[in-house]
């Protein structure tokens, strides 16, 4: 250990020497780098050279994406030419507003409610139980509501007998609160982890502090707890209005029916029902493409308007 | 600590009618919400559990009715549930073990700053631009089927493999430990291998097993890759199958009892939907400290 010091300590005091070293060796690092790089290359560049395909003519499977004849703007135009497209661009809006603002105060609420919890055993069980939908796929979550909102259902037989007519998987608008709410169930436990990480980095003499000046629980929340976790709110915050055209694919997907069609069919459903199960390949690029700009705009302000309102860095 | 116990005490004595009030409407509340998010999977044990004449009746609440396993013996029979088992768990073991090196081969050198790894910004330029924008569906999906990944068990392993995500959040925790060490290693003669293999990866367990975590829960319950890319449902994993349950019940091209009857009854198809999630329970102990772990380190700014 001595012996590794006085090496280290006469190897810092000659950096000529360290410098050459580092250039001998510092091939390894992109040799190192070859089979990620390479994967990434593979998998995300080739797909997004082929977003030509929203810019042919007409897409040949013969010719490739690259040999079919350009044809400009044509499947954009065609795009408008949907007859629901506003209609599937409100939906998709409208979902994914209610997700942002819905699923952004609850988790902070419940974080301050979990913060008031001083048995500790309490704390861990309620904190233990409500993670446990985030980990559980959408698949099953969606088996999971059927088995309970289904016509069927193991609560809509006893709420039909008290009155209580749910229709959730047939009434349009019930669907969509059922997606909303549904959302909201398996996010906002794991959701609360940052805030209750925030919670305690708060300096616990600014509670004692606050008390010595007459504050009760409540103004303490107020005047400390609320200041204290305000730059992660915000931050999170922020960062979720990157979501509002993420009206959740795979939920969607797992769930709807022809019958909710009208009120659920977002932009992410058509882009995968016209692409892979209508043969209409043009056409689903150019949509995706469309809202992929959108959001990737969307997402790069956003993190833009973090990093110079706060001292958020992501890399 | 000190410090805690005295604001404990100062808080007791300080405690107003209305706080108390307070106090119990939110353990209440609290237990009530913890309560909607575990009851409903302990129903679908129930009535995984109970005799079909009793599930099928909705006559089933918390607690078995009717105890037998019949309904786990029928889909034990099931030779297409052996088969999407069988995928699901290779796609797990395979894609968790590539996942896990592919990551640490990216994250280790992006860890090193701009003087000893010049090409780090461009690199980091290429990473980062993924999180932001990709192909789209159609033209991943051409591709699939051009490198005939289509329709095997490959396509979950190989093209996710990078995971921009997990190899951020490795070298974040890469660039917290301390420099001293890695540096007299060198200077005793290891190079980047050696320093990767003997000094950075031993001193990182805890990253590695969150990532080893987010992978194995990630690819249990993907599902969506399974249902894009296969032909058949011979190489289905065991989520796509539940998939396909779930869409002869909702899609409404037959009455819910017809279906029903086709799956086998609720007893049945609950038995399915919670063998599904038996492995992320059965690991949910780990998942929950180390999932926490890896939101910690993601906040870790480098």
């Amino acid at each position: 250990m001595e012996n590794l010091r006085v090496k280290a300590e006469t190897a810092a005091a000659s950096p000529r020497k360290k410098k050459r070293y580092f250039r001998t060796s510092e091939w390894q690092l992109y040799v190192m780098m070859i089979l990620p790089i390479g994967l990434i290359i593979l998998f995300c560049y080739v797909p997004m050279a082929g977003i030509r395909l929203a810019f042919v003519e007409n897409y040949y499977v013969r010719l490739g994406i690259w040999g079919s004849p350009w044809g400009g703007l044509k499947w954009f135009r065609e795009m408008f030419l949907i007859p629901d497209i506003w209609n599937i661009m409100g939906n998709t809006l409208l979902i994914a507003s209610l997700k942002v603002f819905i699923g952004f105060p609850i988790p902070i609420i419940i974080s301050l409610m979990l913060n008031e919890v001083h048995s500790k055993w309490q704390k861990r069980s309620i904190q233990t139980m409500i993670y446990l939908p985030y980990f559980l796929s959408w698949v099953v979550l969606g088996n999971i509501i059927f088995q309970l909102f289904g016509s069927q259902g193991s609560l809509t037989v006893p709420l039909r007998q008290i009155g209580i007519d749910l229709n959730i998987f047939t009434d349009g608008g019930q669907f969509v609160t059922m997606i909303v709410a549904s959302d909201l169930w398996k996010g906002f436990g794991f959701s609360t982890v940052v805030y209750l990480a925030s919670l305690t980095g708060i300096d616990k003499g600014l509670y004692e502090a606050a008390e010595i000046d007459g504050a009760g629980r409540f103004k303490q929340t107020v005047h400390v707890t609320l200041p204290g976790i305000m730059p992660i709110v915000m931050l999170v915050g922020i960062l979720n209005l990157g979501n509002v055209l993420n009206a959740g694919f795979e939920q969607i997907l797992v769930l709807y029916n022809p019958l909710v069609y009208d009120r659920a069919e977002i932009i992410d459903t058509i882009v995968y029902k016209m692409g892979i199960l209508q043969n209409q390949e043009e056409l689903s690029t150019a949509i995706g493409l469309f809202k992929g700009v959108i959001s990737a705009i969307l997402i790069v302000t956003v993190n833009v308007v973090c990093t110079k309102v706060t001292d958020y860095r992501v890399f | 600590m000190a410090a805690t116990s005295k604001k404990s005490t100062l808080a007791k004595r300080r405690e107003s009618a209305a706080y108390k009030v307070f106090k119990y409407f939110n353990y209440l509340f609290l237990w009530l919400v913890a309560a909607c998010c575990v009851l409903p999977m302990v129903h679908i044990l129930a009535l995984s559990l109970s005799q079909r004449t009793f599930s099928d009746a909705g006559l089933v609440g918390l607690w078995p009715k009717g105890f037998t396993f019949a309904a786990y013996e029928y889909v034990f029979q099931n030779q297409m549930f052996f088969i999407t088992v069988k995928n699901s768990v290779l796609r797990v073991l395979g894609g968790v073990t590539l996942t896990v090196f592919v990551n640490i081969l990216l994250a280790f050198p992006m860890s090193k700053d701009k003087k000893e790894f010049k090409g780090r910004p461009f690199f980091l330029a290429v990473i980062v631009f993924t999180m932001f924008f990709s192909g789209g569906m159609v033209p991943t999906f051409l591709l699939m089927k051009q490198l005939k990944l289509y329709d095997t068990l490959w396509v979950y392993i190989i093209p996710g493999a990078v995971n921009t995500y997990y190899a951020l959040l490795m070298m974040n925790f890469f660039r917290q430990l301390p420099r001293e060490i890695e540096e007299a290693a060198k200077v005793d003669g290891c190079d980047y291998f050696g320093v990767l293999l003997r000094i950075v990866l031993p001193l990182s367990t805890p990253v590695l097993a969150t990532i080893v975590l987010y992978a194995f829960v990630g690819h249990w319950n993907s599902w969506f890759d399974g249902k894009l890319y296969s032909a058949t449902s011979m190489n289905y994993p065991l989520q796509t199958m539940l998939y396909d349950m779930l869409q002869t019940l909702v899609s409404g091209s037959m009455s819910q009892a017809e279906a029903l009857e086709k799956l086998g009854g609720t007893s049945v198809s609950s038995a399915q939907i919670f063998i599904t999630m038996l492995p992320i329970m059965a690991a949910y102990p780990f998942l929950q400290k180390y999932f926490v772990n890896g939101i910690v380190l993601g906040s870790v700014k480098g």
